[in-house]
């Protein structure tokens, strides 16, 4: 249950500033809008962004548009609780919002009569809530999936690909990395009955701490235990600059706190209706409904307070990134790309078709497949159970290990013949067609000292619950839930990711 | 697929060490190579490397790409070596005496590609343009076959390199670490590099990956992971070895030229190959997503392969289903310690151990006097 009045209650009566000096309408969102990258579309590319909020406001129009047969084709069935305590399967036009009955039976739909923003704000609404609009290709096709290439044709080729059903929007996000930490550590210290964790997708775990201490290089010294709480009582100590408790055999990184201190980093977030991996490339490529990728750029937070300290409010505009940083597949792959930013050259993402992975070069780029990771000696119990569980002679497994050995390659594709999502001035050299040029929207998302999205009027407006209920909208971006590697994403947001990639490739902010 | 990065290097930006890989450490020559975004220019003498945290074992396939542009220089002088461990090395020098043509309007010359695995040598003929990069891919796998393709289309093919081999890595180079005392080295430029590497219990791993089973998180310490691992090496080196042979039977070496412009694979050897694939695409889709079509599909196609296979090598064929048989089983102890697992994935697990009842049949029945 997505307790609003509790999440509100502890972030205070003006929410938690994250952006520092920064003002939201004054400096985050023109920083958004001026360094947002051009954003690069496969042509064969079906899906495009449509903001979180899309995935609820645009299939009911294109339903109530179709004919009868049609409507019929896109319902979503869903089992809920039936007046005998049963359950039953009901058709409901897309899309579909719901949680688990109070009745304990079935799931109940939140969003039948009224598919506005207006049910994101229900109390019901959490970790377990599922926003669908069937989970298929053909659904999310025939809802959000381009109708034709740009020059009217069915097929794409490379110069005219299929052009956007929808506007092409994406959500920002600006964290100073020491005050998102430190809220992420007084949220992870709070009592369950104080704060609704798992049901605010803004908070995020604090799964970097790891990252800020390390045993000694002395082989006379044995480590003493730091656990995880532990690391992060110290971490919580060091963010407050107090000096930590840090047990014999450890030590401070001061180099990644002193990164953690001056890291802003700005999220862009890409939310697709639909994952179709799977319809360009073979096993082991997927498909799931919804889908949430993106890329940050990073910042030097002293440069973009400077100007704001000094009264300059445009200067903030020409602090230029420090890095960009991209997101492909899992985390735990560790494929992620990080670059130096370069203000002389072009600031693109390549998106890859079907995937959604975000790369910083056109090509061909080598997929690794969901159940590998860079782990060498990970994950061995299921290899040899699943052969045990054949019972007898395995050839079937033998088999089967033989042929995945020469199948052929998944790769991600991107492109530069496909759509650019962007402005006219950020295509150098006009190497863009600009008929291939569509316009994007950027909403960010309020998290300063002025404007924050948990602030509310007392009583909180409708309107200020829709936004908030939205953006921490925790419930997954789909239905699909069955296979590994295939399963639905929530809008979790990357922060944490990112600084972790900064920090592993070696790069500093000091 | 099932391949895995040793290490990609796109040059995204100015830093050598800015690479996707497993653990490691960058390595390079004094001075180092000029890393530019999107391109490395790669001096006379001048490499860069890495050394693997933890040496890569029971590698039984390489898979290297390289995006390279090599504009046209003296005779014999000597391009990038890319050197994997004691796995592979592939030595690229251009000809002497040098072979310089226009092909549709560009400046190419001729090269000599030397591929080394596992102490064999394959040598093959590469042209370069002058202006563009080309892409140039050399895969190697256990089975024994070696290939070589620009720019996505195949150029050459050896059907016996270092069949069986199982190798290791500990490092890797690029670039061009030789002495060039009296040998001429050229500059040239890298534009992507990507390593990968396939260990042998990693497909396998992969689709068990990809398949909804609920494990336990942890079992106690058993003497049977070691069991069912040799077991399972065992078992594959036994289909690594037919299959190896199944290759060299159905295939001949061939290196692409105006006169021999296709790769000579035999249609048995194209049939088992789609076979196969039809086969693992019916098998992933029945066991994840319950499809009664990919169970039919399974069963059709990989009686269509073994029977290729059977056809091509009928003795050896009825040698490995008995080599297969007579395969020593791990102790009933760890079967019982498999049960827990069976019994949380009992339904995918008991229609994955009739498919494999089926699959033995298949393959037995096929060793079988006809009529």
């Amino acid at each position: 249950m997505a307790d609003l009045a509790a999440m509100r209650a502890f972030n205070g009566a003006e929410g938690p500033n994250l952006t520092g000096m920064l003002r939201h309408d004054a400096h985050v969102v023109p920083l958004a809008e001026s360094w947002r990258p051009l954003i690069r579309f496969h042509e064969d590319e079906r899906f495009h962004p449509v903001g979180l909020d899309g995935l609820e406001l645009l299939p009911r129009p294109v339903y109530v548009a179709a004919n009868r047969n049609a409507q019929q084709a896109l319902e979503v069935s869903v089992e809920v609780a039936a007046p005998d305590g049963s359950t039953v399967t009901r058709r409901f036009p897309p899309p579909v919002l719901h949680v688990p009955d109070p009745g304990g039976n079935g799931r109940l739909v939140l969003n039948e009569l009224d598919a506005s923003l207006a049910p994101f704000a229900r109390g019901e609404v959490g970790a377990d809530a599922v926003l669908t609009h069937g989970d298929a290709f053909r659904r999310s096709n025939a809802l959000f999936g381009s109708l034709l290439t740009v020059s009217g044709l069915p097929d794409p080729v490379p110069g005219d690909p299929r052009a956007p059903r929808h506007p092409i929007r994406v959500i920002a996000e600006l964290r100073m990395m020491r005050e998102a930490l430190s809220l992420y550590l007084a949220i992870d210290n709070a009592p369950n009955s104080e704060y609704p964790m798992p049901d605010d997708s803004l908070w995020d775990v604090v799964r970097v701490v790891d990252m800020f201490f390390e045993e000694v290089d002395d082989p006379d010294v044995e480590p003493a235990a730091f656990p995880d709480s532990a690391q992060k009582d110290a971490l919580r100590e060091i963010l407050a600059e107090r000096a930590p408790a840090i047990p014999e055999g450890w030590r401070v990184r001061t180099d990644v706190v002193e990164t953690a201190l001056n890291a802003a980093i700005l999220n862009y977030d890409f939310i697709y209706a639909q994952n179709d991996y799977d319809q360009y490339e073979p096993w082991p490529a997927n498909h799931h409904e919804g889908d949430d990728e993106g890329c940050c750029l990073i910042f030097d937070r002293r440069e973009l307070e400077k100007p704001v300290q000094g009264g300059d409010d445009g200067g903030v505009l020409r602090v230029a990134p420090l890095f960009i940083v991209t997101s492909v597949h899992l985390e735990r792959q560790r494929a992620d790309r990080i670059k130096d930013f370069d203000v002389f050259g072009a600031n693109e993402v390549f998106v890859a078709r079907g995937s959604h992975a975000t790369y910083l070069t056109p090509g061909s780029h080598d997929f690794m497949s969901f159940g590998a990771s860079f782990d060498e000696g990970v994950n061995v119990i299921p290899d040899w159970l699943a052969w045990l569980s054949l019972d007898g002679v395995p050839l079937l497994a033998g088999l089967v290990a033989g042929i995945a050995e020469h199948f052929r390659d998944s790769n991600d594709e991107t492109s530069t013949d496909g759509i650019a999502a962007g402005r006219e001035d950020q295509v150098p050299g006009d190497v863009v067609d600009p008929d291939r040029l569509v316009p994007i929207e950027t909403v960010v998302t309020p998290l300063s000292a002025d404007r924050n999205v948990y602030a509310a009027s007392s009583p909180p407006t409708p309107a200020e619950d829709q936004t908030l209920g939205l953006l921490s909208y925790a419930g997954q971006l789909g239905a699909t839930d069955a296979k590994l590697g295939s399963v639905s994403p929530v809008f979790g947001r990357k922060p944490r990711r990112f600084f972790r990639k900064l920090i592993t490739s070696g790069r500093r902010i000091t | 697929m099932s391949y895995r990065p040793l290490l990609i290097h796109e040059f995204l930006d100015r830093r050598l060490d800015n690479i996707i890989g497993v653990p490691g450490e960058i390595i390079s020559s004094i001075p180092r190579p000029t890393v530019r975004p999107g391109s490395s220019s790669i001096e006379p003498g001048r490499w860069f490397g890495y050394a693997l945290d933890r040496q890569q074992t029971n590698v039984i396939g390489i898979d290297v790409k390289v995006r390279i542009h090599a504009p046209t220089q003296a005779a014999g002088a000597l391009l990038p070596e890319i050197i994997v461990g004691n796995a592979m090395r592939i030595g690229l020098r251009f000809t002497d005496p040098l072979v310089a043509e226009m092909v549709d309007g560009n400046l190419v010359a001729r090269s000599e590609l030397h591929v080394t695995v596992g102490g064999q040598e394959a040598v093959w003929t590469i042209n370069l343009p002058h202006r563009l990069p080309i892409n140039l891919r050399v895969l190697w796998h256990t089975s024994g076959q070696l290939r070589m393709s620009v720019d996505g289309k195949l150029q050459a093919y050896s059907r016996a390199i270092a069949p069986l081999a199982r190798l290791s890595i500990t490092d890797i180079l690029v670039g061009n670490p030789q002495p060039t005392d009296g040998i001429q080295a050229a500059r040239f430029f890298l534009q992507y590099v990507s390593i990968r590497t396939l260990q042998e219990d990693e497909a396998l791993r992969e689709v068990v990956a990809e398949l909804p089973l609920r494990f336990p998180d942890e079992l106690p310490e058993s003497r049977c992971a070691q069991l069912v691992t040799q077991y399972r090496r065992d078992l594959m080196t036994l289909l690594h070895g037919f299959m190896g042979a199944f290759v060299r039977e159905t295939s001949t070496d061939w290196e692409r030229t105006a006169a021999d412009p296709e790769p000579s694979f035999s249609p048995a050897a194209l049939a088992a190959h789609t076979n196969a694939l039809d086969a693992f695409d019916g098998l992933m889709r029945f066991a994840r997503r319950h499809e009664a079509s990919g169970r039919a599909q399974y069963l059709t196609n990989i009686a269509a392969f073994l029977s290729q296979l059977r056809d091509v090598l009928p003795d050896q064929y009825a040698q490995l289903l008995n080599a297969i048989e007579q395969l020593p089983l791990p102790p009933a102890e760890c079967f019982e310690l498999a049960e827990g697992f069976v019994d949380d994935n009992a339904e995918l697990v008991e229609s994955m151990r009739q498919l494999n009842r089926a699959t033995m049949r298949i393959a037995r029945s096929l060793t079988e006097p006809e009529g």
